[in-house]
């Protein structure tokens, strides 16, 4: 077993779902900042369901 | 005269078993309907390239010029981004956007499968190719195994659409396995929200600079994939929307199905290899399932207004099947239950998730080599 690619295996694991995370929660806050900032200029309707 | 008989005396085990293979995907796409649009075109793909000395392969080959032109320079893949892109209605994400870490937490099993892989003995660029059968997306486990391990890409594109048509079959035993009843039946609140027509112009543009800036060589990816979504949006391009939702779609389909087939030679597939490909493609959809639940059950410790743990599941890129599944197990376990809208949302986060992690895989790779 090659200790030196599990290694480089983890890091790529850990680093690659960890940025997926981060990258996908800039998104959110970009996206949450253009729907606020845009919604207020144009208001829509808001409705509720369950 | 033994001209005439060539193929006859050269048809080996190999190329039988190959036909049978070929002819098993076109019977789960004409009979079962599972994808039948890339398992039809692969099968047969797969029976052109066994045929002893079939003309359509070699130097000269129609299917070996395809492949040059289209798999070997990635372009297929990218321009089925764009059809994809077209196709693609982010509103369920720009109305609930938070749904988009369930997008990030379903990739768990690509990294997983990876290890494995690793541990299994197969290079790092071998590993990720596998890896990202988990993305549960065609185009990206096509794109990503050119780049890093074309040797692999037809057992890996055969892999990655046989079970994203078996969601329905593999994804709701791992739910039940992980939630109680009680957190199955739990009710989500759905707020409506009208999404201002500039955030859907603006949202393609904005995510593509910024998926850019962190992973430049994701650009193809997701640039052309956000290209179609901007055609789709911008209300000006209807004519366009529709020739990459259709037109570009069916036609690129067509040529990247006969050309992965073309792929399958007796040589190439017939290995141990394709069936640990199988194998791990499999698990990658069991964990990436299973990452999308625990990740909803871990929330629900902080959260006040609790989340069905199933819309985790939904985060994979199989869409809308995976969101279909979740609504369906909902209504089982409470006919008032609906849960539909948030797992759509999940779902299309999925379908981003899905091609940041393959652009991640494709930028971190490299990097550690």
């Amino acid at each position: 077993m090659d200790i030196e690619m599990i290694s480089k295996g983890f890091q790529v694991s850990v680093y690659g779902l960890s940025g997926v995370l981060a990258v996908l929660a800039l998104f959110y806050l970009v996206t949450k900042i253009m729907v606020v900032i845009f919604s207020g200029l144009s208001p829509g309707d808001k409705k509720t369901q369950k | 005269m033994q001209e005439l008989f060539t193929g006859i005396l050269h048809f080996e085990l190999g190329h039988f078993i190959m036909f049978l293979i070929g002819g098993t995907l076109i019977y789960l796409a004409v009979a079962k309907k599972y994808e039948p649009t890339l398992l039809l075109p692969i099968g047969f793909g797969a029976i052109l390239a066994n045929i002893p000395f079939s003309g359509a392969l070699g130097e000269h080959g129609v299917l070996t010029i395809l492949y040059n032109a289209g798999i070997a320079t990635e372009l297929f893949p990218a321009l089925i981004f764009i059809a994809i892109g077209a196709m693609i209605d982010f509103t369920p994400l720009l109305q609930n956007p938070f749904m988009l870490f369930f997008g990030a937490a379903a990739q768990f099993g690509i990294f997983f499968t990876m290890m494995m892989a690793v541990f299994l003995g197969y290079d790092l660029k071998e590993a990720a190719s596998i890896g990202i059968i988990g993305a549960a997306d065609g185009p990206t486990s096509i794109y990503v195994a050119t780049l890093f391990a074309d040797r692999l890409l037809a057992p890996i594109s055969v892999a990655a659409y046989s079970y994203m048509s078996l969601v329905p079959i593999i994804q709701p035993p791992v739910i039940r396995l992980l939630t109680s009843r009680r957190e199955r039946r739990i009710h989500m609140e759905y707020k409506q929200v009208e999404v201002p027509v500039i955030v859907k112009i603006l949202f393609p543009i904005v995510i593509t600079i910024i998926a850019g800036i962190i992973a430049p060589i994701s650009v193809a990816l997701i640039g052309l994939l956000m290209f179609g979504n901007l055609i789709r949006e911008c209300g000006v391009l209807e004519r366009l929307s529709k020739a990459s939702q259709n037109e570009l779609a069916n036609l690129v389909t067509i040529l990247l199905g006969i050309t992965i087939g073309s792929t399958m030679t007796a040589e190439q597939f017939l290995r141990t290899d394709t069936l640990i490909i199988m194998g791990m493609g499999l698990v990658a959809f069991i964990f990436d399932t299973a990452g999308g639940v625990v990740f909803a059950k871990l929330l629900n410790i902080f959260l006040k207004n609790k989340v069905n743990p199933m819309v985790g599941a939904a985060g994979i890129s199989a869409f809308p099947m995976s969101a279909r599944v979740i609504q369906q197990i909902a209504k089982q376990e409470d006919h008032t239950n609906y849960i539909l809208m948030q797992s759509i949302s999940a779902n299309v986060a999925g379908q981003l998730g899905s091609i940041v992690a393959g652009g991640l895989l494709l930028a971190l790779v490299p990097a550690f080599l």
